[in-house]
């Protein structure tokens, strides 16, 4: 049934570009500080609350909510780089990993304690009703979905491709030597990178929030993202978006295919069979060892 | 200032050490009182029914408080000790070696979750710890012998009641399952598989999901494919929202319908337009209906949980505690597990005030009620749409 | 302090330690030996993850499978066949070593992420091979264990459970001690801190990663399958990438490549949550933040900072040495 075949695909593509997203600001943060930032998670749950309480309980437009969101998400980063990261920068990186695991609960729990633990639908800008076009199906929210998703990865390649800004983040992810020597603030990047980062998953919170409801254990969905990172090749960009969404496409497919488990599983025998094969990742680079 | 941290952080943990070896030689206790009863509950507060756990803790709360209040039964105050095992069995246990090793408890009461509860099954049969109305209609704790007693109908006798329903009053042959890949799910899931044999027909599809799934995409394709024209869910309140509406997505409309842990107004407010017309078995009255036992419901969670919506979730905990504290009632100032568990099946057409009785059902079948209905989502409620039954006694074979 | 008590007291600790927990058995109630029958499983996880992740550098996500593996053999073993115990846990402990060594074979071009998300993608296999093979494994309905036996003793009561775990998880310490301070701790070290230097030392890199590989599994396996004789139950739902990071932040927090490290990790995991239970809902988020503190005041884990002020304070041992950044 080739109808049914590409909605799953479609759907798949969608749920993708939302993982993409988070894996996006997994990718950013480790390039620029090497650091695994499990709390990447936590950002998408706190902006889905954060766009709640301002959309439902504010009684704010959408508009105006999708971008206090975003900037509200991008502070809950710098906080989290100032108060958890950056005290131990020079510690072992496992130690700052950990950090961000300690904070990820932080989070979560404290969000369950200021809205509960229970599960809150959030209102879409976008319809959930079917569309036909040919042989697709799908729906407008599938549509916005990738769209905006989309929209935001251009948006930041183009800052970072274009911008005096983007380059400094570019020459502080190859060198922080180099960087500080050409006069660079280290420090400010960093902050820079964990807000933006954080701030892409605050849409991503915005736009799956709605898909799949509300609750503090959102930031679960973190884990998948991360997956999807590895797939595409964690030290790149284009790889981590490709790996995002070749993920939702794979778990919607192999989900009609076989059931419920297999499902879960294929991405991760898929990804052991490419790290074996090709330990980079579809897209990343051979890692250069120093000696 | 670092130092101090750190020295603090040491002195804690060896702290902790010792304040874990506090306690004496373990004793016998039955958690009685000359002025107290002491009961346990597992609950999961902070996971995936946490809508379920804080409800129906709250709920128990609101009838023990009131009965406090009141003096206690007997002269006894009934206190309450939760734990949250966050819907994970070792959780569980470590949370039930807690209860009763270190807290003494008379019983376990309304433990919510079957796997949950499951894990700790044989520990509380060792230690003799009745297990009472625990939360969950899996038709193990009926049949389990005198160690376990359940209160409403199981998963199997209403996923009977919706096969019957569906074959005999519908007359729709294609029916599909969708069911949670877990205890839970499976007994009503076999229990259907059964039935369905019985009027010599089977499942066109059964679809699963993980606990926790959010998506269902696949699950929906495959639906539409088996031509299935009613679908029936072993879920609980996050997945049939979802389900109907990514198979509307899809352009398949089929009729949805699932037992009691459907039946919450959550399912509505998740899925708005997308769950009209699905129904669910309920086994006991909604919550805004009118009589003198849910009158006395409102009032106390008025009183006591201000801030909680009226829900089934918690009415299942209030009717719990309610019949518990029938039990103790008759088993009198005497109070120890053999008189509670006499007084508890010497209940019989005993009615709290909402037009349903209460019966002991025996040895072979230690439930106390085995009525069900059902209902359908109409304009945004759950609406009744067939009277009370005596359900069929369900089962997987 | 003289310098021979100086140099005796850790030894001197250890034994005191021993004896109180020998005798614990006499003055604590049954609970308390449950939570440090949980402890000592959890210090043997530890032990073994620590022997692959912090010892020879090995990132592992994959330690919640090798628990499984461990706890399902122990169980399927004893259920099906009706082994004794004591060969159900040696044969679970082998199995879960050769297991270990299979993944050790593929995972040892990879380092750092790759590793980690290898060993990650293992769990999820494990776990939902737990649920495909439910012929043998019950699924998802769950795996009831009888307590284990040894020559017509059963390990039912509390104390026989927690003296059954103390010998294990003792004789176990001992055999890792004599393990990192020997040729095969040098070893991994070496690999750790730079591979191609280590490898032009003449160190069989290939030989010694699956090696420990298989070692840090069945110390997993073992742990695993004395947890199944303890707990009574199994639930392929536990087993998850979750409990995977329980394990690695028991011995991050714990304290990298120290075996005082694992059993400090271990405690800080067991104990805390018994003393936030009575907390509800507050209860995560004060773990939480213990958590983020402890890490911040004490990056090099509860050990390295335990011997630096050893050393400080006291003069005891030597400051501990700072271990490279591992990972990448």
């Amino acid at each position: 049934m080739v109808e049914i075949l590409t909605s799953q695909v479609v759907s798949g593509l969608a749920t993708g570009c939302v993982y993409a997203l988070i894996a996006l600001g997994f990718v950013l943060i480790f390039k620029a500080t090497d650091v695994v930032n499990f709390a990447q998670g936590e950002f998408v749950m706190v902006s889905g609350f954060i766009s709640y309480t301002l959309l439902i309980r504010g009684g704010l437009p959408y508009w105006l909510v999708l971008v206090l969101t975003v900037v509200a998400s991008g502070f809950v980063g710098v906080a989290l780089e100032r108060v958890v990261v950056r005290p131990i920068m020079d510690a072992p990186i496992f130690s700052i990993v950990i950090a961000t695991i300690g904070a990820s609960t932080v989070l979560r729990s404290s969000a369950g304690i200021l809205y509960g633990y229970d599960v809150l639908p959030l209102p879409t800008l976008f319809s959930k009703d079917p569309v036909r076009l040919g042989v697709l199906t799908f729906t407008a929210m599938d549509a916005g979905v990738i769209g905006s998703s989309l929209a935001i990865m251009l948006a930041l390649y183009l800052f970072i491709k274009l911008t005096k800004t983007g380059m400094a983040m570019r020459a502080t992810a190859q060198s922080q030597t180099a960087a500080r020597l050409m006069g660079v603030s280290v420090k400010r990047i960093f902050s820079l990178t964990w807000a933006i980062s954080a701030g892409i998953g605050g849409v991503a919170g915005v736009l799956i929030a709605p898909i799949i409801y509300l609750d503090p254990n959102l930031g679960f969905i973190g884990v998948k993202a991360f997956a999807g990172a590895i797939l595409g090749g964690f030290g790149s960009i284009p790889g981590a978006i490709v790996g995002g969404m070749l993920l939702g496409v794979l778990e919607n497919l192999s989900g009609y295919f076989f059931n419920a488990g297999i499902k879960q599983v294929s991405t991760y025998i898929l990804l052991i069979l490419v790290l074996v094969i090709r330990p980079s990742g579809f897209f990343g680079a051979a890692p250069i060892r120093k000696v | 200032m670092k130092r101090l941290l750190g020295r603090a952080a040491v002195l804690s943990v060896l702290v902790g050490v010792l304040l874990l070896v506090g306690g004496g030689p373990g004793w016998a206790e039955e958690g009685v009182t000359d002025k107290e009863v002491v009961i346990g509950a597992g609950m999961d507060l902070t996971g995936a029914v946490a809508n379920w756990g804080v409800n129906i803790k709250s709920g128990m709360e609101a009838v023990f408080n009131r009965v406090n209040e009141a003096g206690g039964v007997h002269g006894r105050k009934i206190r309450l000790i939760a734990y949250d095992h966050v819907y994970q069995p070792p959780k569980a246990v470590t949370n039930a070696k807690r209860l009763v090793e270190r807290d003494h408890i008379f019983v376990m009461m309304g433990h919510l979750g079957t796997p949950t509860t499951k894990a700790i099954k044989e520990y509380l049969e060792e230690r003799k710890v009745p297990n009472i109305f625990p939360s969950t209609a899996a038709s193990m704790w009926v049949t389990s012998g005198p160690g376990h007693i359940g209160d409403l109908a199981t998963y199997a006798d209403q996923t009977w009641m919706i096969i019957d329903y569906l074959v005999k009053e519908k007359k729709i042959k294609k029916i599909a399952s969708f069911y949670q890949d877990d205890e839970y799910g499976l007994d009503g899931h076999l229990a259907g598989k059964a039935r369905l044999k019985q009027h010599e027909l089977a499942y066109v599809a059964e679809v699963d999901y993980k606990r926790a799934d959010i998506d269902f995409s696949s699950q929906a394709a495959k639906l539409k494919e088996s031509g299935a024209e009613a679908v029936i869910l072993q879920a609980v309140y996050r997945e049939p929202p979802r389900l109907a509406e990514q198979c509307h997505a899809i352009g398949y409309h089929p009729l949805f319908i699932g037992p009691s842990p459907i039946v919450v107004d959550k399912t509505i407010e998740l899925g708005g337009k997308h769950v009209d017309g699905m129904m669910g078995v309920e086994v006991y009255p909604l919550p805004t209906e009118p009589g003198a036992f849910l009158e006395l419901y409102r009032a106390d969670m008025k009183k006591y949980f201000p801030n909680l919506a009226l829900d089934t979730t918690n009415l299942y905990g209030y009717q719990k505690a309610a019949l518990f504290v029938e039990g103790m009632q008759r088993a009198g100032r005497n109070l120890t597990r053999e008189s509670l568990a006499k007084g508890i099946e010497s209940i019989k057409d005993w009615d709290p005030g909402w037009g349903l009785k209460y019966s002991y059902g025996g040895d072979q079948r230690r439930v106390m009620s085995r009525v069900g209905r059902l209902v359908v989502v109409k304009d945004g409620k759950w609406t009744k749409t067939s009277d009370w039954v005596e359900l069929k006694e369900g089962g997987r074979k | 302090m003289s310098a021979t008590w100086r140099a005796r007291l850790p030894g001197v600790a250890v034994l005191v330690v021993a004896v109180l927990l020998l005798f614990l058995p006499r003055v604590a109630d049954n609970y308390v030996l449950y939570v440090m029958t949980r402890l000592f499983v959890y210090v043997l996880v530890a032990l073994g993850l620590n022997l692959l992740t912090g010892y020879a550098g090995q990132v592992s996500l994959g330690h919640a499978a090798f628990f499984a593996i461990g706890a399902y053999t122990a169980a399927v073993l004893a259920e099906r066949w009706q082994w004794p115990s004591l060969l159900c846990l040696v044969a679970a402990g082998v199995f879960t070593g050769a297991v270990g060594y299979l993944l050790g074979l593929p995972c040892l071009r990879l380092s750092g992420l790759y590793l980690a998300m290898a060993t990650l993608g293992f769990t999820l296999i494990v776990q939902e091979m737990l649920l495909q093979l439910a012929v043998l494994t019950h699924g998802s309905e769950g795996m009831k264990v009888a307590p284990a036996s040894l020559l017509g003793l059963t390990f039912d009561s509390d104390t026989r459970k927690y003296y059954m775990l103390f010998a294990v998880t003792a004789a176990m310490l001992l055999f890792a001690r004599n393990l990192v301070g020997g040729r095969l701790g040098r070893a991994f070290l070496a690999i750790r801190d730079n591979e191609r230097a280590a490898a032009a030392m003449g160190v069989n890199l290939a030989r010694y990663k699956t090696i420990a590989f298989a070692i840090s599994a069945l110390y997993t396996g073992l742990a695993g399958a004395l947890s199944a004789f303890i707990v009574g139950f199994l639930d392929p739902q536990e087993f998850s990438f979750f409990l995977s990071i329980q394990f690695i932040t028991i011995i991050i927090l714990g304290g990298l490549a120290s075996l005082l490290g694992s059993v400090l990790g271990a405690c800080f995991l067991i104990f805390l949550p018994e003393l936030l239970a009575g907390l509800d809902v507050w209860q995560a988020l004060v773990y939480g933040l213990i958590m983020v503190m402890t890490i911040l005041f004490m990056p090099f884990g509860l050990s390295g900072a335990l011997r630096r002020y050893a050393f400080r304070w006291f003069g005891i041992g030597s400051e501990p040495m700072i271990p490279r950044r591992l990972g990448h």
